[in-house]
């Protein structure tokens, strides 16, 4: 009578622990299930910088800044122009990137024609 | 009556312990699988990242780059000279001659150049010179357009495939590449380029 007490009590836990580990099984199966390396992340990143560099796509928007003004007295100052230089803005997907292009006159160099 | 309800209770017992037991097995063995894949995938893109910035910083420090459809030519110039100040980058137009450049404040015995580079993109071969401040042309007797600035420049380079490997001169970047595409078009230069995944890499020049 004692015997079988205990081997229905030690079974009783053995059932027990079998139930818990199936559910620990589940929840560190799924964990690692969706903590997977995602491969597309870098591939997006450099899209965007492609488009950056090309500066012609849809997804990126450009605006003009900076000016060129003559200075004719103490008070009076002619406008040229606005917006010499260029930036261009990528905002999409909660992610933003400037880049800034200045326009810089040439540098001509000297030369000389040995013959 | 309990015997038999033990005896039932202990047989699911095991019949469940060894499906999860299986199961933690399929899981391990799988695990494994997506951990090699993705440390395979992983180092596969650092190496194509290294690459691009290889490629990209190299042909930054270069001119007169050209390209095939799988092949990049580009004359790099000597910056470790430069840096070390072993040449100034400056001609003084009035002393010098078809012949050679004079180019005060250098070092041109300790340099190891092939070519000089101006303004108008023009290359000419110089000689090895003993004489640290002029620099002298292959060919003397040539018409010259000299610029007040040049560069120095090494043998001509080349980034191209070849048996599936992607080489720079004939150093190895990459392996197993299915393909590499190059066009050149006014001041990009766009490279598709393939192993299991394609990716493209714009580069201003």
């Amino acid at each position: 009578m004692k015997k079988q007490l205990s081997l229905g009590k030690s079974s009783f836990s053995l059932f027990e622990t079998i139930i818990a580990l199936t559910i620990l099984s589940i929840v560190i199966g799924s964990f690692l299930k969706s903590s997977n390396y995602n491969s597309t992340e870098h591939v997006n990143l450099q899209t965007i910088k492609n488009k950056l560099i090309q500066e012609n796509s849809t997804d990126i928007t450009h605006s003009t800044f900076g000016f060129e003004y003559n200075v004719n007295s103490k008070l009076d100052v002619t406008l040229l122009n606005s917006g010499s230089h260029t930036k261009f803005i990528y905002n999409k997907s909660n992610i933003f990137f400037e880049k800034y292009t200045l326009l810089n006159n040439p540098l001509s160099l000297k030369s000389k024609v040995f013959k | 009556m309990k015997k038999s309800a033990i005896l039932f209770e202990l047989i699911i017992s095991i019949l469940i312990l060894s499906i999860i037991g299986i199961y933690t097995l399929l899981f391990l063995a799988n695990l494994y699988k997506t951990n090699t894949q993705n440390l395979k995938m992983l180092n596969t893109k650092l190496d194509f990242q290294t690459t691009h910035l290889f490629i990209e910083n190299i042909l930054r420090q270069s001119v007169n780059i050209g390209a095939n459809s799988n092949e990049i030519l580009f004359y790099e110039v000597d910056i470790n000279s430069f840096k070390s100040g072993y040449y100034s980058g400056f001609v003084l137009l009035e002393n010098s001659t078809k012949e050679f450049i004079f180019t005060p404040n250098s070092t041109i015995s300790k340099i190891d150049s092939n070519y000089i580079w101006f303004d108008d993109n023009s290359i000419y071969e110089i000689e090895k010179s003993f004489d640290n401040d002029k620099i002298y042309f292959k060919n003397k007797t040539s018409e010259k357009k000299i610029y007040e600035q040049y560069k120095l420049l090494k043998d001509e380079s080349k980034i191209f495939l070849k048996d599936n490997k992607l080489f720079f001169n004939q150093n190895i970047l990459l392996d197993n590449i299915k393909s590499f595409n190059v066009k050149l078009s006014s001041n990009l230069l766009m490279i598709d380029i393939c192993d299991q995944r394609c990716f493209n890499w714009v580069i201003a020049l």
